[in-house]
C-alpha cells in the first residue's frame, strides 16, 4: 500500500511538472516579459486551472482548454499593469515623465490585443491590413500586389474592419477612448 | 442623400483620406444628419488608429 501510494504521488507530482513546464511555455508565447514575471503568471495560471478543472470536458483537449486559460490570464496581467502603470502615471509632476513610464507597458498590450484578434482572419486579410495601415498602400496599390481587383480590396477591408470592430479584446481597448 | 449603407462603405477610405471630393462632401453632409454613422464612424477611426500603431511598433520592432 505504502508504495502504491507514493507511486500515486510520484506520478502526480510528474504530472504536475509537465502540466506546469506546458503552461510556463505558452506564457511565454503570449507575453514577452522578464522572468520574474513569467513566474508570477505561470503561478497564476495554474490556480486559474485548478479552479477551472470541472471545465475541461475532454482530457484528450487538454492543449487549447489551457490556451483559453493562459490567455486569459496574460489578458488580465496586461490589463492589471496597464492600470498600475496609469495610477502611477498620475502621481508623476511632468508631462516628460510621464510618457517615459507610461508608454511600454500600452505598447506590450496594443502588441497582445491586436495580434489576438489579426488571428481571426484569414492571412490575406491580415496581409491587406498590413499593406493599408502598416505601409500605407491605397486600395489600386494593395490589388496590384496581390492580384485582385480595386473594389474587391475595398470591400474585403471593410467586412474585415467590421469584425475586428467586434472583437470583444478590440473593444475593451477602443471603447475606453 | 447618401444611404447610411453606402456611407458605411465609404467611411474606411474617408477616414484614410482617399476618398474623392465628391464623395467625401456627400459623406460629410450624411455624418452631419445621421447620429449612428457619426458614431460608426467614430468607432471605425479608433480602430484604424490602433492598427496603424500595431504595424508602427512591429515595423520597429522587427
Amino acid at each position: 500500500m505504502y508504495s502504491v501510494e507514493r507511486k500515486a504521488t510520484f506520478a502526480e507530482h510528474q504530472f504536475y511538472s509537465a502540466l506546469r513546464e506546458q503552461v510556463e511555455r505558452l506564457v511565454r508565447r503570449y507575453c514577452r516579459t522578464n522572468d520574474d514575471d513569467v513566474a508570477d503568471l505561470t503561478q497564476e495560471c495554474m490556480l486559474r486551472i485548478y479552479l477551472s478543472l470541472d471545465s475541461l470536458r475532454d482530457v484528450e483537449r487538454i492543449e487549447p482548454w489551457l490556451r483559453v486559460i493562459v490567455r486569459n490570464a496574460v489578458y488580465s496581467w496586461y490589463r492589471e499593469r496597464k492600470r498600475e502603470q496609469e495610477v502611477y502615471t498620475l502621481g508623476l509632476e511632468t508631462e516628460h515623465e510621464a510618457k517615459t513610464y507610461s508608454f511600454p507597458v500600452d505598447e506590450m498590450l496594443l502588441q497582445f490585443v491586436v495580434q489576438e484578434a489579426l488571428q481571426t482572419l484569414s492571412e490575406s486579410e491580415q496581409r491587406m491590413f498590413e499593406l493599408r495601415y502598416g505601409h500605407g498602400l491605397s486600395y489600386r496599390e494593395i490589388a496590384q500586389q496581390m492580384g485582385l481587383n480595386e473594389e474587391a480590396v475595398r470591400k474585403r477591408i471593410t467586412r474585415a474592419l467590421a469584425r475586428l470592430k467586434a472583437h470583444p479584446m478590440i473593444r475593451s481597448i477602443t471603447d475606453g477612448w | 442623400m447618401m444611404s447610411c449603407r453606402r456611407a458605411q462603405e465609404w467611411l474606411e477610405a474617408y477616414i484614410r483620406g482617399d476618398l474623392s471630393p465628391e464623395l467625401a462632401d456627400q459623406l460629410e453632409r450624411h455624418l452631419a444628419e445621421c447620429e449612428a454613422c457619426r458614431l460608426r464612424y467614430e468607432e471605425l477611426k479608433r480602430v484604424i488608429m490602433l492598427l496603424k500603431r500595431f504595424f508602427a511598433l512591429k515595423q520597429r520592432l522587427a
